[in-house]
């Protein structure tokens, strides 16, 4: 599959991809998983590329989002993935459809559609030249620069006056705000940054907000994928903590409310280890 | 000697073919392939709607001989990415150009569905016995003793198999409507072939579901042979294992 994606960010032809994501690896199961994180948003096929990754947190952000996936992608002749887990996947809930848009037919000016009345129209991947194919990632670039500077999204909750945030995509965002309304009901300054696009990353959002903040919390259902981004985004400026479940297992709001009152009651230091002090914790869980 | 008496223009470039230095081997029966699909897209007034499909393998390069739209597929995908411009526009012309190493091996399971759901594509398939483009490695196709790069002792069929017929495979499925295979180690043989890949074509315009050509063919310089051996070797060799002939034909 990775291969066939490569091609067409290689080809430069619009795509929108749907990734449900499960336990894994391997066959692993059919549970609700955000592993391919990593895969997705940083990995992918061989080469130099990068795609917009939309992450809806409910059904009816999943129909709005297919909706922009199809427009960003034949903006920018881009790939989207939208990434959601097998939790929004297989749920039913209510959701409204928006009204049905005609689809305009267009014809853009690099589609092989046939040499009628024209030049042949050729498209490929190859560029057997590496000068030739630099030029092509240099392309790609300037057209990602563009796609980082216009299409970042995210959406936050109780972040004025927030002393902790706490950040998650998808299904674990979703639960994270059950717990943020949890704690602020209790009178913990805590907000929720929910990122809509895990690329290009709400990056300087987070930094932003860094500033403001005590101490961050990312909560996940793998092992600590997007927590690298959320480092990397504070920059030693506050301490950044993590929670995750994995293998498909779903945190309860619960479990994350009682993070929230944890470094509410004793933030952690900004050098520390947020994986490995999870872990710790985690011994706990299985004990 | 008049210089002004009418001239019968007798042989002449297709239109459907570009004016561009071969980048094939001497003996190499890619170009003959090629003319022939350019001759009949040209025959049947198809350039204009025709969209190819180039594989990965000597013939990548394949949309640079021909003057119709093209796009390059992943390596044994073409069938899948010509499944889809067919299904996006169906009033045109869509062939594959694949070899052996691409079409029978890393492709059979794209090549085996697009059969056998039907889709209305045409497929030219280069059958030459080896893996030309990495360097003459043992394909799918080869033939039984058949030395190469990968099997310098001859294929021995105990460890490595035997080869595998495409035409006769792809026959039994209904979603074919037509299959055949010819040679181009000899004129005669070559008007057989081309007259082949035009009812391929027509089969598509009719609408009459997949239909593949394929085309015994020569790679003198992985085979170390000469062209004129390697066309004897065509003939000799790779006719009695994989004889040529109509495998489906729509009534």
């Amino acid at each position: 599959m990775m291969e066939g994606i490569s091609y067409i960010a290689g080809t430069e032809v619009p795509l929108v991809l749907v990734d449900v994501m499960r336990g894994g690896p391997g066959l692993g199961n059919i549970a609700p998983s955000q592993g391919d994180y990593n895969q997705i948003v940083h990995g992918g096929g061989h080469g130099d590329y990068k795609p917009i990754v939309l992450a809806p947190a409910s059904v009816q952000e999943t129909i709005d989002f297919m909706d922009l996936a199809f427009d960003l992608a034949e903006k920018y002749r881009a790939i989207v993935v939208v990434l959601m887990d097998g939790n929004i996947g297989q749920m039913m809930e209510p959701a409204e459809l928006p009204p049905m848009r005609p689809v305009v037919r267009s014809e853009p000016d690099w589609a092989v559609t046939g040499a009628k009345g024209r030049e042949r129209r050729i498209l490929s991947s190859i560029y057997i030249q590496p000068e030739e194919e630099e030029i092509v990632n240099i392309r790609l670039l300037k057209r990602w620069n563009q796609i980082e500077a216009n299409e970042v999204r995210f959406k936050e909750y109780f972040v004025d006056d927030a002393e902790l945030l706490v950040v998650g995509f998808g299904t674990a965002g979703r639960i994270s705000l059950s717990a943020v309304r949890a704690a602020r009901e209790e009178g913990i300054r805590v907000g929720l940054l929910r990122p809509i696009t895990l690329s290009p990353y709400p990056y300087a959002r987070i930094r932003a907000l860094a500033g403001q903040i005590k101490g961050m919390l990312v909560v996940e259902m793998n092992s600590g994928q997007m927590l690298d981004d959320v480092i990397r985004a504070a920059s030693g400026r506050v301490p950044v903590e993590f929670y995750g479940r994995l293998g498909g297992m779903v945190p309860f709001p619960d479990e994350v409310l009682e993070e929230i009152h944890r470094m509410a009651a004793q933030p952690a230091s900004p050098n520390g280890n947020p994986r490995e002090s999870w872990m710790k914790r985690l011994a706990i869980i299985e004990g | 000697m008049t210089t002004n008496a009418p001239t019968e223009l007798v042989y002449q470039r297709p239109e459907s073919f570009t004016e561009t230095v071969t980048h094939y081997c001497p003996g190499c029966t890619h170009g003959v392939a090629h003319r022939l699909v350019a001759e009949v897209l040209d025959e049947m007034a198809l350039r204009e709607k025709t969209i190819g499909v180039a594989s990965v393998g000597c013939s990548v390069f394949a949309y640079n001989y021909f003057s119709c739209d093209f796009v390059e597929a992943a390596h044994g995908r073409a069938p899948a990415m010509a499944t889809g411009i067919k299904r996006v526009l169906p009033d045109r012309v869509v062939f594959t150009y694949q070899g052996d190493g691409d079409l029978a091996s890393i492709g059979m399971a794209e090549i085996v569905h697009a059969a056998g759901r039907g889709e209305n594509i045409t497929v030219i398939f280069i059958n030459n016995a080896n893996y030309g483009m990495t360097g003459g490695q043992m394909a799918p196709t080869t033939l039984p003793g058949q030395k190469t790069t990968s099997s310098p002792y001859g294929r021995d069929v105990e460890q490595m198999g035997f080869p595998i017929r495409m035409a006769e495979l792809l026959a039994t499925l209904d979603g074919a409507g037509y299959i055949a295979r010819r040679s181009l180690h000899d004129p005669k043989n070559i008007r057989q072939a081309k007259k082949a890949i035009r009812l391929a074509f027509e089969a598509q315009v009719r609408g009459s579901g997949f239909s593949m050509v394929e085309l015994l063919s020569t790679c003198p310089t992985n085979w170390g042979m000469t062209p004129v051996e390697a066309l004897r070797w065509v003939e000799e060799r790779m006719i009695p294992a994989f004889p040529l002939g109509d495998y489906k034909t729509m009534e």
